[in-house]
Parts: C-alpha cells; sequence; structure tokens
C-alpha cells in the first residue's frame, strides 16, 4: 500500500514536473493543475504581451493570446473549454429554449397556431387563403418578394424543391413589399419568367408578415399537418453559393414533419433583405 | 514605421484572425503582418475593408473613447442599404467635427470583397470601413446581434462606447425606423454633456484605424 502511494506520489511528481514544464502549476495542497501563467520570461508571454496590448480601457483578447503564446498542453486545456462552450452554443443555437420561446423571432414560438390568412390575390387573378390546402400534410409558407437578390437566390432552390415535394407539400409565396418593383403585376411577370410552380400571393396589409413575426424576403415557416409552426427561419446556411450548402434546415425540417416527427432544428436565422413596415 | 505600430499592428491582426474559427482567416504567419488586410490600390481615395468579428468591433469601439459611434451594417447585396449609404457618408461629413466616427461594416462574403470595395469607392467612404469575417453566414447576424437577420440595421453607441440605440427591422413596430430617426438620435448624443470619466477625445493618442492605414 505504502509502495502504491509512493508510486501515485512519484507519479504526480513527475506528471507535475512535465504540467509546469508546459506552463501548468500544480497545487501543492490538492495536487490538481492549475492554469497559473509564469508572469515574465521567455516560456511566459502572459504578461509582456499584456503590456504590448495596445488598446485602452480594452479587455485582453484570450483568443489572440491562445494562438499566439501559450504551451501547448495549457493549449489543449483551453482549446477543450473552449469547444465545450462553442458546442454549447451550438446546441442552444438553432432551437427554442426550454420555454419554448423562439430565439430569433419575436411574435411566433415552435408549435403556435399558424396565423390565419384569407383573400390574398395571387398571380393567377384568383384570390387565395390558408385554409384551402387542407389536403397537405405541410405547408412552406415563405414571405419573400421580387427585388431583394437573397430572395432571387433562393428561387431556384424554392422551386425545386417545390417540385420535388408537390403531391404532399404545398409551397406558398407571400409578398408584402410596397416597393415599386414588387407591385402584383410585376410579381405577375417575375413568376411567369420564372415559371413559379407554387401560388404567389400579394398582401398589401402587411399583417401576413407582422402575424408571423417575419423580418426578412426570404423567411421561411413550415407548418404541419396540424398547421403549427414546426419550423421557421432560412432555407439553408450559405446564400450565395449554393453547392456548399451543409445545413438543409428548410428541406429537413419538412421531411421530419412529412415523417410524423419533430424537425431537429426547429428554428435557424434567416438572413436577408428588411421587410419594410409602413 | 516605428516599433510600436509594428506591434500594435501585429496585435491587430493576431487579434482579427485568432477570433476566427473559419479556417479561411488567416494567421498571423511569416508575411508582413498589413498584408492579411485587404487593401485597395492606390487609387484615391485610400479606401480599404478590414475583416473583422465581434471581438475586433468591440477593440475598434472601445478605442474611440469621448466619440459617438455610428456603425453602418450593410451589404451589397441589400438594395435599401445602398441606396441610404450616402446618407453615413454625410453623417459622418456633418457631424465627424462635432465627435461623431461613422464605421461601415459589410455582411458580405469574402468572395465579393471586391464588390465591397468598388461600392466604398463609389461612396467616396473614407472612413473605417469593415467586413464580417463570417461574411453573410448566420455567425454574422447572431455575433454582431443583428436582430431578425435584416439587413439594413444600425447600432449607435454613446461617447463612453456603451450600445445607446438599435435601428433594426421590427414586425411589431408601427413602421420600419427612418433616417431622421437616426439623426435626431446622434444629435441627442453629442448634445449631452460628456459623461464624467469619459476621456476626452485626446488627439495624441494614435488612433487604431489609421496606424493600420499607415501600413498600407
Amino acid at each position: 500500500m505504502r509502495r502504491l502511494r509512493q508510486a501515485c506520489r512519484s507519479g504526480i511528481r513527475e506528471n507535475s514536473k512535465q504540467l509546469e514544464a508546459d506552463g501548468i502549476f500544480m497545487n501543492s495542497a490538492t495536487r490538481t493543475p492549475v492554469l497559473t501563467l509564469p508572469a515574465s520570461g521567455e516560456g511566459g508571454p502572459c504578461q509582456p504581451f499584456r503590456d504590448r496590448f495596445p488598446f485602452h480601457g480594452m479587455d485582453f483578447n484570450p483568443h489572440a493570446f491562445i494562438s499566439r503564446g501559450l504551451k501547448p498542453a495549457l493549449r489543449i486545456v483551453i482549446a477543450a473549454v473552449v469547444l465545450c462552450g462553442i458546442a454549447g452554443g451550438i446546441a442552444n443555437l438553432q432551437t427554442a429554449d426550454a420555454a419554448g420561446k423562439a430565439k430569433f423571432n419575436k411574435v411566433l414560438n415552435i408549435g403556435d397556431k399558424a396565423p390565419d390568412w384569407t383573400d390574398f390575390p395571387g398571380i393567377d387573378g384568383k384570390t387565395h387563403s390558408l385554409g384551402e390546402y387542407r389536403d397537405a400534410k405541410a405547408i412552406v409558407l415563405v414571405f419573400t418578394c421580387n427585388h431583394c437578390p437573397v430572395a432571387k437566390q433562393y428561387e431556384e432552390r424554392l422551386m425545386q424543391f417545390a417540385k420535388a415535394h408537390e403531391k404532399r407539400v404545398q409551397v406558398v409565396a407571400i409578398s408584402v413589399s410596397h416597393n415599386g418593383a414588387d407591385r402584383l403585376d410585376k410579381m405577375k411577370a417575375r413568376a411567369a419568367e420564372k415559371r413559379f410552380p407554387f401560388p404567389y400571393l400579394y398582401d398589401e396589409s402587411q399583417k401576413s408578415a407582422r402575424a408571423y413575426g417575419a423580418t426578412v424576403t426570404p423567411h421561411f415557416f413550415v407548418l404541419d399537418a396540424d398547421r403549427k409552426i414546426a419550423y421557421m427561419g432560412a432555407f439553408d446556411d450559405n446564400i450565395f453559393e449554393p453547392e456548399k450548402v451543409e445545413k438543409h434546415y428548410l428541406v429537413d425540417a419538412v421531411e421530419a414533419v412529412l415523417a410524423g416527427n419533430e424537425p431537429k432544428v426547429k428554428e435557424s436565422l434567416q438572413r436577408g433583405c428588411a421587410i419594410d413596415y409602413e | 514605421m516605428t516599433t510600436n505600430s509594428r506591434v500594435l499592428i501585429a496585435v491587430l491582426v493576431a487579434l482579427l484572425a485568432g477570433c476566427g474559427a473559419e479556417p479561411a482567416v488567416k494567421k498571423p504567419t511569416a508575411s508582413p503582418p498589413a498584408k492579411n488586410v485587404v487593401a485597395a490600390d492606390s487609387a484615391k481615395p485610400q479606401i480599404r475593408v478590414q475583416q473583422i468579428d465581434k471581438t475586433g468591433l468591440s477593440a475598434v469601439i472601445g478605442h474611440l473613447p469621448g466619440k459617438v459611434v455610428l456603425v453602418d451594417f450593410w451589404a451589397t447585396w441589400c438594395p435599401k442599404c445602398r441606396e441610404d449609404f450616402p446618407h453615413s457618408v454625410e453623417l459622418s461629413r456633418k457631424f465627424g467635427p462635432a465627435g461623431l466616427v461613422v464605421i461601415s461594416l459589410a455582411c458580405d462574403d469574402a468572395g465579393h470583397t471586391d464588390q465591397v470595395l468598388e461600392f466604398l469607392r463609389e461612396q467616396n467612404a473614407t472612413f473605417q470601413n469593415l467586413r464580417s469575417a463570417f461574411g453573410s453566414d448566420e455567425r454574422t447576424f447572431e455575433d454582431f446581434e443583428i436582430a431578425g437577420g435584416a439587413l439594413p440595421h444600425y447600432k449607435l453607441f454613446d461617447r463612453k462606447g456603451r450600445l445607446y440605440r438599435t435601428f433594426a427591422s421590427d414586425p411589431e413596430a408601427d413602421k420600419q425606423f427612418t433616417l431622421d430617426e437616426i439623426d435626431a438620435a446622434i444629435e441627442e448624443l453629442l448634445a449631452a454633456k460628456p459623461v464624467e470619466n469619459a476621456a476626452p477625445p485626446a488627439p495624441d493618442q494614435p488612433a487604431m484605424p489609421e496606424d493600420v492605414k499607415g501600413e498600407g
């Protein structure tokens, strides 16, 4: 037993020596590593670096600090801590919080009943209402417009999606824009030019977009079979390089809804041109 | 170039590069630090774009004690931002002497830097111009807290560097914010007595943006 203890101690000592050599000091009472840095000298970049830090009244930048001066072992420890933090952040990032409160939408939460709307004029010369799509297993509602370059970037992706899911999913595009380039006659022209395979409706009152808490064009919402909000946010994670998309938020959310599941990612941060509420 | 400014630039670049998680963010290695700063040609006026993240922006604002700071978050892909940009240039000209500093921050991908520069030159945007290290990615909008992911977006900081007002898209507001509201808020801040403890605008202190420019 004594030998074992000694072996342990010497092991700790050796280990602590190694750690000290790596810039980590052991607490002599608890034999736990202490994140203390040498105050100066060749192996102690912290203090001199802080002295060189030129900005007034500002916090020392830990990122630059990590990248510049630390010994490998300490770098690993800090990297692990940072990674944990990042992982936690990511886990928290795209979902509503525990109370179900949306992170990026001021008005709607996931699971809320989709606000109803009726009698919007469409590019087909008829009026349309949310209630008429009762056969669809899911509805993709997008607030969009003609003139916004981000909205244009997603036209092809949305058309492809609509065609691939036409039997079970209803795509509905709504514009609430008062911009001259977005008036109903211009919408008709754009839809004809691009051959939109979905209704493109005009809500001049802007009430629908307000009710959904829409902030940008394009802003996407997935409604499940009960017409509750299952997903809201962006179509995917890369606006300008579709070939580099890694997170297919909307497609994944619709697939989940069609399979009778909850989407894994229920909310993401939409990006685009601000909706000009008047 | 003095040793001090050399060190300062090295630190700045380390700060900018070290904060980015994406591999595209260059690390300050062998090449002279300022090469990492996207620089315009020697065309006049000298207009540059620096890549930056949230920590870097805080640093820039923190280095402007006593100044009222307006950050114009924009993008080449945002028509209203382009339309309203001349207003920011005008604000800088009009209120600069009274203590306003305007900074532009483009939410454009690295691949669009040329378009960003072209636009800034067209606009004669001779103030400090930044571009988010995360481009038009969602990370940009989360890190800089651009509400609703919507551009245009402005943040106004008081003389102590504290966020005073945000001008953002808001589906709950009666109307979208107006440029007049931004003007009024700036005038409010400029009219307010400089807060005690705030360092007065000190011309003898080297301003970081100018040091960076000096390198190019």
